[in-house]
């Protein structure tokens, strides 16, 4: 039968990978939040790009981390327990889920971005899986968790594995109501995604109808389309409409954002034809209605989906930081170290402290034992030793003499 | 080759800031614990030409000599750099200090060999070592409560802070003697001492003539009030006969005896000197020591975080 001490050595990949590991947990969290706050203050192409292929580098490695750590306990017969209590449901689903559904995906538009185009846009604008890569983002929170068990706060095991669990009960808690309202849409976020298709589908098709409508030939037509669309969207710029192009039959019929700003913050190339000009952005959603086609910044609603990430993340790091530094002081002071006074003095003949019993805390149970302790069996003890009945050899062995 | 290997024993890690006559005491128990193997090893390793149990015997006698002498070299140290003689005012009447550190001294030179009283002298040179005395007396001079009452109004020892400090150590400087153990017909065929004779004080009367005349056929310029002060220590603190400094110092003898070097309150826990006073709170009757002053000693340790 395996021991605790088994276990734990059967889950070890070594004191050289534990720490690159730790050190790698740390980046992960903070290119995390750096690429919530990359969507926030609109990064440039370039920067995110480098962030979402540290992302997958990360999911990456812990990816192979979960891997190796599973056929390394399996080899000891320690799997179930890997699992169960050194946390593996916790590496299992902040690296391969995330890996196939958040920075792989991603990263697959990067270097190809014509799959995303091959799929008719579907594979981008599919709701559900677009919701599952949204959601799933969050679960790198979950290393949040990871770190957590690999920080021994306090010297008391009982303490740390104490802490531990509320801190997980707390993060899951938090990330699950978290997923729950996001994948339901009570954030109110995808309504307000529904509500701008609609608007901007009725409004594609608003435009194709007069404009095929006019019985004009297909140059007038167009002028036609963009008088129409010019007298809609007067006073409108850049800023107060998610609308980035127009085009109609092909030819460009409205353009809210400079060329410069383009290149610069979207996967933008001009020399391509009009349903390719965005091919592989994830911040452009095309809405094709016949001829029209209009291109929408979906950059609005990411930025208030990262600024919720961001609340949840600082709002998590809060929880296991108070759990880690507040709660687990309070626990240690009043439990695990009452406990380490009363098992000395039991078990130890030389040892006759006497345990500090918090006032405002005399009625708990731990500090009741704690009062019989000092007011009966520390007097015996001493009573004992007075009275010269002490058989202390002081821990002397028979090897001290032959040594 | 004996003596190296009675201080490799003795700087045993286990007995990392204890007494050295606690270390004794501890040793002894183990051989008396292990008897049959430790006469085996004695007469293998250490004394070769001797048999089982007359090489355990001889095993304990060399660390009792070593010990004795360890304790003996430690006072001769401690002692003259921890009094401070000339500052004693003359009308004390205790004659001159460095009279009564030389008597002290030959006091200890010839009571060593007992173990209870080089014990006790042990136990003296920690109350010196550690400031025991200057620490605890200066709480009772800034409280003024109990304790300072008894002694300067009880017990009419009208001193200023330092000089009572060093009164009192003088004082403890003779208590050791009273762990001698002498064979007194009228008690019975066992040596006693004051100690084995705390609930018998006619008994102990009888110890406290013969013990006073051995003193004086010691050391016969030995002031006697220091002696008569020194000889109410081990009284118990109920009994008509008990004096304030003798109480004060029968708890601060006891509080060295348990003394670790370097002991510190465990986390969670209270620290040694305050435990140590709380838990003899409780044990003041069976002890015989006086339960108000352990309050006092009590509550100053937690100011001093002792």
């Amino acid at each position: 039968m395996e021991t605790k001490k088994d276990y734990h050595s059967a889950n070890n990949l070594g004191p050289i990978v534990e720490n690159f590991i730790i050190a790698a947990i740390i980046f992960a969290l903070f290119i995390t939040v750096l690429d919530e706050f990359a969507i926030v203050f609109e990064f440039s192409l370039t920067s995110r790009n480098i962030i979402l292929i540290a992302s997958f580098a990360t999911d990456l490695l812990f990816t192979f981390e979960f891997i190796a750590r599973s056929i390394v306990t399996r080899r000891h017969g320690a799997f179930r327990h890997y699992m169960m209590h050194q946390r593996g449901w916790v590496d299992l689903i902040s690296s391969i889920p995330l890996l196939l559904l958040s920075s792989g995906p991603e990263v697959l538009l990067l270097v190809f971005p014509e799959v995303g185009h091959g799929a008719g846009l579907g594979f981008m604008s599919s709701i559900k899986i677009v919701k599952a890569v949204r959601v799933s983002r969050i679960l790198r929170l979950l290393r949040l968790l990871k770190i957590m068990g690999k920080i021994q706060n306090t010297d008391s095991h009982m303490a740390n594995r104490h802490i531990a669990m509320v801190s997980t009960i707390a993060t899951i808690a938090f990330i699950s109501i978290y997923s729950i309202m996001a994948f339901s849409g009570m954030l109110s976020l995808g309504e307000l995604e529904s509500q701008q298709e609609r608007l901007y589908r009725q409004l594609a098709a608003n435009i194709q109808k007069t404009a095929a409508a006019s019985g004009k030939t297909q140059a007038e037509q167009h002028d036609i389309a963009r008088e129409q669309l010019t007298a809609l969207l007067f006073n409108l710029n850049e800023s107060s409409s998610t609308i980035v192009q127009v085009y109609y039959r092909g030819r460009l019929l409205l353009a809210n954002y400079k060329e410069e700003r383009l290149k610069t913050h979207f996967r933008y190339d001009p020399a391509r034809s009009a349903g390719e000009v965005f091919q592989g952005d994830q911040h452009i959603h095309a809405i094709a209605e016949d001829d029209v086609l209009i291109y929408l910044s979906t950059w609005p609603i990411a930025r208030e989906r990262a600024k919720v990430n961001i609340t949840v993340f600082f709002g998590i790091c809060a929880v296991i930081l108070s759990f880690m530094f507040i709660y687990s002081r309070h626990f240690v002071q009043n439990v695990t170290d009452v406990i380490h006074v009363l098992n000395r003095g039991i078990s130890e003949d030389a040892f006759t402290l006497e345990v500090a019993i918090r006032e405002d805390f005399a009625n708990d149970e731990i500090f009741q034992l704690a009062r019989n302790y000092n007011e009966i069996l520390l007097p015996e003890k001493m009573k004992k030793k007075a009275s010269g009945d002490s058989t202390d050899t002081g821990g002397l062995s028979m090897d001290d003499f032959l040594k | 080759m004996i003596s190296d290997f009675i201080l490799k024993l003795i700087s045993n890690p286990n007995f990392n800031g204890q007494p050295i006559s606690m270390i004794e005491q501890q040793i002894s128990n183990f051989v008396e614990q292990n008897k049959q193997q430790m006469s085996a090893i004695a007469s293998q390793k250490f004394y070769p030409g001797l048999t089982g149990d007359k090489a355990t015997e001889r095993l304990i006698a060399d660390i009792r000599t070593y010990i004795s002498q360890s304790i003996l070299n430690k006072a001769k140290q401690v002692v003259p750099s921890s009094l401070d003689l000339p500052t004693l005012p003359e009308s004390l009447g205790i004659g001159s200090g460095e009279t009564v550190l030389a008597s002290t001294l030959l006091l200890y030179e010839k009571i060593a060999a007992h173990r209870e009283a080089r014990q006790m002298i042990d136990q003296y040179c920690i109350l010196l070592d550690e400031h025991y005395i200057d620490r605890y007396t200066g709480a009772v001079y800034q409280e003024k409560g109990y304790m300072f009452n008894e002694l300067f109004r009880v017990q009419k020892i009208h001193l200023d802070l330092p000089n009572m400090c060093e009164y009192i150590k003088l004082c403890a400087a003779i208590t050791p003697v009273t762990a001698v153990k002498l064979a007194i017909p009228q008690v019975g065929a066992q040596p006693v001492n004051a100690y084995d004779l705390k609930d018998k004080p006619a008994q102990q009367k009888l110890y406290f003539d013969k013990l006073t005349q051995l003193v004086r056929s010691i050391t016969p310029e030995l002031n006697n009030e220091l002696l008569a002060a020194a000889l109410k220590v081990p009284l118990s603190a109920t009994e008509n006969n008990a004096s304030p400094i003798g109480k004060y110092l029968a708890i601060l003898f006891a509080r060295a005896k348990d003394f670790r070097k370097g002991q510190k309150a465990e986390k969670g826990s209270e620290t040694p000197d305050k435990s140590w006073f709380s838990v003899q709170i409780k044990n003041a009757a069976f002890m015989g020591f006086d339960k108000r002053m352990l309050e006092e000693f009590n509550r100053h340790a937690f100011t001093m975080k002792a």
